[in-house]
């Protein structure tokens, strides 16, 4: 909808100048990729726009053991990748539930994660596969951990003067697999919880390490670490998981709101704990 | 004292027509298309990019025009429900939708022929899950989906050749 208060748009062809604006701006400002969530409601307090979408930052590229992907790629983009597709699963699986397709192509990974809502698609995966995030500044480029950059709803450390560029994931060896599931009222709906799962596996196909992280249950994603430690060893199975995954409540702090109640929430992680730990494991078996 | 916006010149192409016009910051590529340009083809229902009924085509793809920044529009090819039809007469798509009537209130129709016919343009041969999942933005609130699902895959035969 129309920003009524909207002053002034930016739309740079580069960092370095999208950086000179953000700096030299002295009202209410705010970083667009897509647009799509902020335009989603009249931002009153929002004086000026700065659109990145001009400045190279949708890409997908190999590095030296880890996969770079710019802040402004598209999750369509991230769906006709079969690099991400093969490697990272779990992102995949989360772009393919973002929204609608008519969404998917222009709302960007990046900015879920400006967006830093408690139920962003996009976010579980990073904790699971282990991202860092960059973030560049005039002067520098800082690489954060996920786990550091969220601070609560619709809260994140970005500052005035720093734009998220890509995000940067590792390769893994061996054997592994990862998985993404989410529950939500309907289809284009936000989650109502949401997990992603990475697995390795040993030559015995045991589970060797382990990273589990939920969405839209707690004030930011939050890592399950005692699940995590505690289907080490295990080849997934379905009964020794039902025990198992009642570790995640001790992580979760749910709220009720319009899309559900806490308890339901709370009985659902669990649900959805044992569902993705079980297909990243056989994803990691080659099943 | 009241605070005049600052207008910004935008340049696109709407249905193969170049067009240039002086916007606000914070107008929507919905709104310049409806009140500049006088295209109300395109719908504006929840205006916050839930419903659908605004969808047009941006370079290729479908898009939700009540959540397209209309400066994030400068430079691109756009394509509305005005411009599907052609001088042979309707699209097959448009076709299908009469012929099976896919249609009640109509308020939805033309961004569910906008998606779909970004879905026929970049893949030919849909499955009925890729067209229910490039309609799934599209909210209909009179009767549903079957008949346009049907109507689009008719039409994905219809171009292809296919006799029916």
């Amino acid at each position: 909808m129309k920003q009524s208060n909207l002053r002034e748009y930016f739309r740079p062809k580069t960092l370095d100048e999208a950086l000179s604006i953000l700096n030299s701006y002295e009202g209410e400002i705010k970083i667009i990729a897509g647009g799509t969530d902020m335009l989603a409601d009249d931002h009153k307090e929002i004086e000026a726009l700065l659109d990145i979408d001009q400045l190279g930052l949708n890409y997908i590229e190999k590095a030296d053991g880890y996969i770079r992907i710019g802040s402004a790629t598209t999750y369509t983009e991230i769906l006709n990748s079969d690099e991400i597709y093969e490697n990272f699963r779990a992102i995949w699986d989360s772009a393919s539930v973002v929204a609608d397709k008519s969404i998917r192509n222009i709302a960007t990974i990046g900015g879920n994660l400006g967006s830093a809502v408690p139920s962003g698609d996009a976010i579980p995966p990073l904790y699971a596969l282990d991202a860092t995030l960059v973030i560049k500044t005039t002067t520098e480029e800082k690489k954060v951990k996920p786990e550091d950059f969220f601070t609560g709803p619709r809260k994140n450390i970005l500052k005035k003067g720093e734009i998220l560029k890509e995000i940067q994931i590792p390769y893994s060896d061996g054997a592994f697999g990862s998985d993404f599931e989410k529950i939500a009222r309907n289809s284009v709906d936000l989650a109502t919880a949401n997990i992603a799962v990475f697995v390795k596996i040993d030559e015995d196909k045991k589970i060797s390490d382990a990273r589990i992280a939920l969405g839209a249950v707690a004030p930011t994603v939050v890592r399950a670490d005692k699940l995590e430690k505690a289907v080490i060893g295990t080849k997934a199975e379905e009964e020794k998981l039902e025990e198992i995954v009642k570790a995640v409540e001790d992580v979760i702090s749910p709220i009720s709101d319009v899309r559900s109640s806490a308890d339901y929430r709370y009985k659902v992680s669990r649900v959805i704990a044992k569902r993705a730990i079980m297909k990243a494991y056989d994803r990691a078996i080659g099943k | 004292m009241i605070l005049m916006s600052q207008k910004y010149k935008v340049n696109f192409t709407v249905n193969g027509d170049q067009y240039e016009r002086y916007v606000e910051a914070g107008e929507t590529l919905a709104s310049v298309l409806r009140v500049e340009l006088g295209l109300t083809g395109t719908k504006v229902g929840c205006d916050r990019g839930d419903c659908g009924a605004c969808t047009v085509i941006m370079n290729g793809k479908a898009v939700k025009s009540c959540i397209i920044p209309a400066l994030k529009a400068d430079g691109a090819e756009i394509q509305t429900i005005e411009g599907v039809a052609d001088e042979n007469g309707l699209h097959p798509i448009q076709q299908e939708f009469v012929e099976l009537a896919a249609v009640q209130c109509g308020y939805c129709t033309p961004g569910l022929i906008m998606a779909s016919k970004a879905l026929l343009d970049e893949n030919k041969n849909p499955t009925e899950e890729e067209v229910r999942e490039a309609i799934g933005g599209n909210i209909c609130r009179c009767t549903g989906y079957e008949k346009p699902v049907q109507a689009i895959l008719k039409a994905a035969k219809k171009l292809n050749g296919e006799c029916l």
